[in-house]
């Protein structure tokens, strides 16, 4: 037999000839030293790459599982995002602030407020040309203490 | 891969149930294959998690008593031609088939190639950079032959062509394999010396 070709002895070691080419080759291969050499080299060129992905071989990552099992899960109602911390702090914080606002507690105490009559009564006070004729109009807050001990 | 997940249908108990088994089972094995085929992990669990989701989906047409392992490396290999396409808008795929001529002198005598001696711990950097320099389809054959021992027949069957074109994909990716594993050693020689 002629020397095999590479490719038939890539199909050999795989097992693909028909019988008829599997028994020249392994024929040939029992007396060619340089057929042998080469199929050896063959050999370990697979081994190698065998090795290689052996050694790299790992588990599957967690994180694919439960990224699968969660693309599959029933939705959740409504408010389950609530009860996430990204959403549920800011609300929270939201809703404090709106109670807090809503019952004035920020807000600042009112000041006491004048009667529009004092501001008129003043105004006539001031603007009289005579003030201090006996009927010239008295504010009402000093007319309350001309009874008393302000008498002449 | 990195794409946006789309949303999907809720799952029902059953479906859920065949999913968690078959990540449960053969999880690893799809990751694995996955990550050989990709030469990258993040690629390598899209493609893993996409392979699941279709098996779900597909769930009642998986024949009981038949390779589950075929059924979902055929759904990882089509999904990474998939993916293949649309990174390069359009996919290369490998012209030297059946009839394509055999640029690496794979019919020549033996006897006349050079023969060197490989030393397996000396072959491990330089066969995985090879690894990832053969073409997508060339790897894919590799790994479901030498890797997987499947059959030509299965693995027509899984990657979708004939068995002539896996025989003449398995003789090129060896060659290749040889090739590049050849000369990353005398790149690794010549940079130590």
């Amino acid at each position: 037999m002629q020397h095999p070709t590479l490719n038939d002895l890539i199909d050999y070691d795989r097992r693909e000839l028909s019988p008829q080419q599997d028994a020249l080759v392994y024929a040939h291969l029992l007396e060619c030293a340089s057929c042998i050499r080469i199929h050896e080299r063959e050999t370990r060129l697979i081994g190698a790459l065998r090795s290689r992905l052996a050694a790299e071989e790992r588990d599957l990552p967690g994180a694919v599982s439960l990224a699968l099992l969660d693309r599959i899960a029933a939705p959740s109602p409504w408010w389950h995002r609530f009860t996430r911390p990204v959403v549920a702090l800011p609300t929270a914080a939201a809703l404090i602030a709106a109670l807090l606002l809503g019952s004035g507690y920020l807000h600042h105490p009112k000041s006491p407020q004048l009667d529009a009559s004092y501001f008129m009564q003043d105004h006539n006070a001031l603007t009289h040309t005579t003030p201090f004729q006996s009927d010239a109009a008295v504010p009402a807050e000093l007319a309350s203490d001309t009874s008393g001990d302000a008498q002449p | 891969m990195g794409a946006p997940r789309k949303p999907l249908e809720p799952a029902t108990p059953e479906q859920r149930l065949f999913l968690e088994q078959a990540i449960e089972e053969h999880g690893k094995a799809t990751y694995n294959f996955a990550y050989r085929l990709t030469r990258n992990e993040q690629d390598a669990r899209d493609l893993t998690q996409e392979a699941f989701i279709r098996v779900m989906r597909a769930w009642r047409s998986f024949v009981p008593g038949t390779s589950f392992v075929s059924w979902i490396y055929r759904i990882v290999t089509n999904l990474h031609r998939d993916e293949l396409r649309r990174r390069k808008g359009r996919y290369e795929e490998e012209i030297p088939e059946d009839n394509a001529p055999q640029e690496f002198g794979g019919e020549r005598p033996l006897a006349e190639e050079p023969i060197e001696r490989y030393v397996e711990e000396q072959l491990s950097e330089p066969v995985a950079r090879a690894l990832d320099a053969l073409s997508p389809d060339q790897r894919n054959v590799l790994i479901l032959a030498d890797i997987e021992d499947y059959s030509y027949q299965e693995i027509a069957e899984i990657v979708g062509c004939s068995i002539g074109t896996v025989r003449s994909r398995l003789h090129r990716a060896r060659h290749q394999l040889r090739a590049h594993v050849e000369r990353f050693r005398t790149q690794t020689e010549s940079s130590i010396h």
